[in-house]
């Protein structure tokens, strides 16, 4: 809630110099010198924006007024002021008098939740509860939640930095809508039938300073507020991704005392605030001259709050979420109330939500994070996922599905395939014979010699003589990262290492490298359920140029060790031409990407626990010892199993039908599952890399933290791909000191 | 290309979906559920790609099935039109 607009360079002090450093805030001392010292304020962007108008011929009397009257962009004795007198009505022991009209209002939206046909606890949960307190609490007059809603997120965007012009002038209508939404005030506020009175005339009552309009200093404060809505939902996302068994803690009475602080800290929709120097200081060790800017990063700053491992459990002393000092957020105690009340009564009413991960939508925008979209089932049993398809959470079911070859088969491509071609006159010959040589997508006699002699090349006895040449190759990418100008652990850890294993492995040894390595991630397009003719097509296209960059007989990179491809030459006998022996090593070098996505999310997870916490990591046998206890159910990459059903029948209250999908959800199904996950698939399907998957994680996860063990992430949280079928890390910036 | 109307996609489709299913067109109503009538993957694929042939837009094969009738998926492509 306390940004300050970049947009408005502050004037240089005369004598000092031009020009603004910028200076990266990322712990919790440093963020107190900027919150605490009088140096440090908030930008006025007010000349700016009168600039603007003036030039531009726009109206933003709006936006002048709110910068006038807001205590985001007030400083000085009329901040000072401002805070004074919206003290009393703000406070804690104030704001708890309103805890039955938000539990009304809680109550409200979880039956609106549970009325829902596709439940959203953005949509159906967190926004209608903020809008239900900005009528009953701030007393604001929203006869349309949907529009209040769009003015107040244009609005919203006025605190973001280098807006464009029509930006601006949405956030101007905005701010007119929502001030229009304030009542005007009748004189004495009574206080109302349930509780007392509305925070509108309350403050419209107040001795402000002079020039601070009452309608749009609510205003301000009703748009602030959303952000404890969008911390309502960061914390819902974060909450729910941590398993059932910690959600079902949630509903417990003494859940928001032992656990808020800590959830608060680890899920700030703040993503950065800023401040201006105003003088020369100090910060970190570092001279800072007027006009200097302090970009701190609330969520570094407040994982270097994160207790000490072995300091023994206890409530969280603080977080710097709201912020502090003089700018600290004056509704901190309104976005506890909310969240101390709204997230119990959700878990005790649905004690088996689970989020639709792969539906899950993050804003990021320069100042803040949060869940856009949070699809969510409410119960735990089967669900159609379509006419065709039902969605599988129960382990139980989920685990009969997949050891139950007679009933449930995977996914017959081939024939499908083989279907589309006859059907369209297209040529499918190349995604045809990529169907036949994937496992996943074979059942039979096929599927079992496939699985053999993959097991033969790839399965634990095998993999054992390859370990020394892995730990090479987990060095080479060491060096890589550490040379990396701007390191990123994905780009120049993760995707190096996983190609220079498994290329070897697998045999193929690209003609043209840096081309290969461009066109191989379209691999995974493969696995997307129910494409389109399009998509196949073009599929196709990239399986073609793939098949041609590598010959079979190529020289193996090690004399002793011979490849997956040379395996299937050497003993895959009439059941594979030498076309199908390529496609085969194909498709098991796409399905091996799973294996760098992997190692980025178990990294990921990692390596955002504070340095003094990561000594374990560096130990080997700690990792292997939790590989399947946390760290492959956690971290795995692939979202779904798929298998079709052979013929009618039920199973765990669902009743299908021939040729039905069931599409296991194993985010949902592998949580507090431990050395029992399905994340490699279970039985006569079980992933035929699981074997090199888990030697990668046990070596390269504690050579990466014995290397650089004080690793630290970049700002906020990184990037995930767009993919509806694996978890990707797009990138993980960091700091290797 | 033909014209992207209502009754022109829904006529479009109801004839697709009859050369398919082998059932009727006229006993192919807007309420008519397709997975009832038998439609498999292939012929949503199949359709799909008509669709996208006949009036240049991308739809997904999967649409076929998160609607149930034929109504809906006409629905459904128009407001693809709407988006394209």
């Amino acid at each position: 809630m306390n940004h300050a607009l970049t947009s408005a360079a502050p004037e240089p002090a005369s004598g000092g110099r031009h020009g603004r450093s910028r200076l990266a805030v990322e712990d919790a001392a440093g963020a107190a010198t900027v919150f605490r010292e009088r140096v440090w304020c908030v930008s006025d962007v007010r000349p700016y924006l009168e600039d603007l108008q003036r030039l531009g011929k726009h109206d933003f009397s709006f936006l002048i007024e709110a910068v006038r009257s807001s205590l985001i962009y007030q400083s000085g004795s009329e901040h000072l002021e401002t805070r004074r007198a919206l003290a009393g009505l703000l406070s804690p022991s104030a704001i708890a008098r309103w805890q039955p009209v938000i539990e009304v209002n809680v109550e409200l939206c979880l039956a609106r939740l549970a009325a829902s046909d596709a439940p959203d606890l953005v949509r159906d949960f967190a926004d209608p509860l903020y809008v239900g307190c900005m009528r009953d609490v701030f007393g604001l007059s929203i006869p349309d939640e949907g529009e209040f809603l769009r003015h107040m997120s244009h609005a919203r965007t006025f605190t973001e930095p280098l807006l464009r012009l029509r930006e601006v002038i949405a956030a101007q209508e905005g701010y007119r809508a929502v001030v229009a939404a304030v009542p005007v005030s009748q004189g004495m506020a009574e206080a109302a039938e349930h509780g007392p009175p509305a925070l509108a005339a309350a403050i419209a009552r107040q001795d402000l300073p002079g020039g601070v309009d009452a309608r749009t200093l609510v205003a301000s404060l009703a748009i602030a507020a959303h952000t404890a809505a969008q911390s309502l939902s960061f914390a819902l996302w974060g909450l729910l991704r941590k398993g059932g068994s910690e959600w079902r803690q949630v509903s417990a009475p003494d859940w928001a005392d032992r656990r808020l602080e800590e959830v608060i800290r680890d899920f700030p929709s703040t993503l950065r605030l800023y401040r201006v120097a105003q003088g020369e200081a100090a910060l970190g060790g570092e001279a800072v001259a007027p006009g200097d800017l302090a970009i701190l990063d609330i969520p570094a700053i407040n994982r270097s709050l994160c207790p000490r491992a072995g300091a023994g459990a206890g409530a969280v002393k603080h977080s710097m979420s709201f912020g502090e000092g003089k700018h600290k957020c004056p509704g901190a105690a309104l976005a506890r109330l909310l969240l101390r009340r709204a997230l119990p009564m959700l878990a005790g009413r649905f004690p088996d939500l689970r989020l639709e991960e792969e539906a899950v939508r993050i804003e990021r925008t320069h100042m803040m994070q949060a869940p856009a979209s949070l699809p969510c089932r409410l119960a735990s049993a089967p669900k159609r996922g379509s006419a065709r398809q039902w969605e599988i959470i129960d382990p139980a079911v989920a685990r009969a599905i997949a050891i139950d070859d007679a009933r449930f088969r995977p996914p017959g491509m081939e024939a499908h395939l083989e279907a589309l071609q006859a059907g369209s006159g297209h040529d499918l010959s190349t995604a045809i014979r990529i169907a036949r040589n994937a496992p996943f997508f074979l059942s039979g006699e096929r599927h079992r010699r496939i699985r053999l002699l993959a097991f033969e090349a790839l399965g634990s006895n095998r993999l054992a003589r390859w370990e020394p040449w892995i730990d090479g190759a987990v060095e080479w990418a060491l060096d890589r990262l550490a040379s990396a100008a701007q390191p990123d652990l994905v780009r120049d850890f993760c995707e190096p290492l996983f190609r220079r294993v498994c290329q070897s492995m697998l045999g193929i040894h690209p003609r043209e490298p840096e081309t290969f390595d461009r066109l191989a991630p379209f691999l995974q397009e493969v696995l997307e359920p129910l494409r389109s003719m399009r998509a196949i097509l073009r599929v196709q296209g990239f399986f073609d140029v793939l098949l041609a960059q590598f010959d079979e007989g190529s020289p193996d990179s090690s004399e002793a060790l011979p490849s997956l491809l040379s395996h299937l030459a050497a003993h895959g006998g009439e059941d594979f031409d030498a076309l199908d022996r390529k496609a085969a090593a194909l498709v098991f070098y796409g399905a091996s990407f799973n294996i760098s996505h992997t190692l980025a999310n178990a990294v990921f997870a990692l390596a955002s626990a504070p340095p003094d916490a990561r000594d374990e990591f560096r130990d080997p046998a700690w990792i292997a010892g939790h590989l399947d206890r946390t760290i492959v159910p956690g971290a795995a990459s692939p979202r779904f199993i798929y298998r079709q059903a052979g013929t009618a029948g039920e199973i765990g209250g669902c009743p299908f039908a021939a040729g039905d999908t069931m599409r296991l959800q194993l985010a949902a199904i592998n949580e507090g599952l431990g050395a029992g996950h399905l994340a490699f698939g279970h039985g006569l399907h079980r992933c035929p890399g699981a074997a090199l998957s888990r030697i990668m994680l046990r070596k390269a996860i504690p050579a990466l933290f014995e290397r650089f063990p004080r690793l630290a992430l970049a700002f906020g949280e990184p990037c995930y791909k767009e993919n509806s079928q694996t978890v990707i890390l797009s990138a993980m910036a960091c700091r290797l000191r | 290309m033909s014209d992207p109307t209502i009754a022109g996609v829904t006529d479009f489709l109801r004839r697709r979906v009859s050369e398919r299913t082998r059932v009727p067109a006229d006993e192919i109503e807007e309420s008519t559920n397709l997975v009832d009538i038998g439609l498999e993957s292939v012929d949503a694929v199949l359709i799909c790609g008509e669709i996208e042939d006949e009036y240049r837009i991308e739809v997904e094969p999967s649409l076929m099935f998160e609607f149930q009738t034929l109504g809906e998926v006409v629905a459904a492509v128009m407001a693809s039109f709407d988006a394209a």
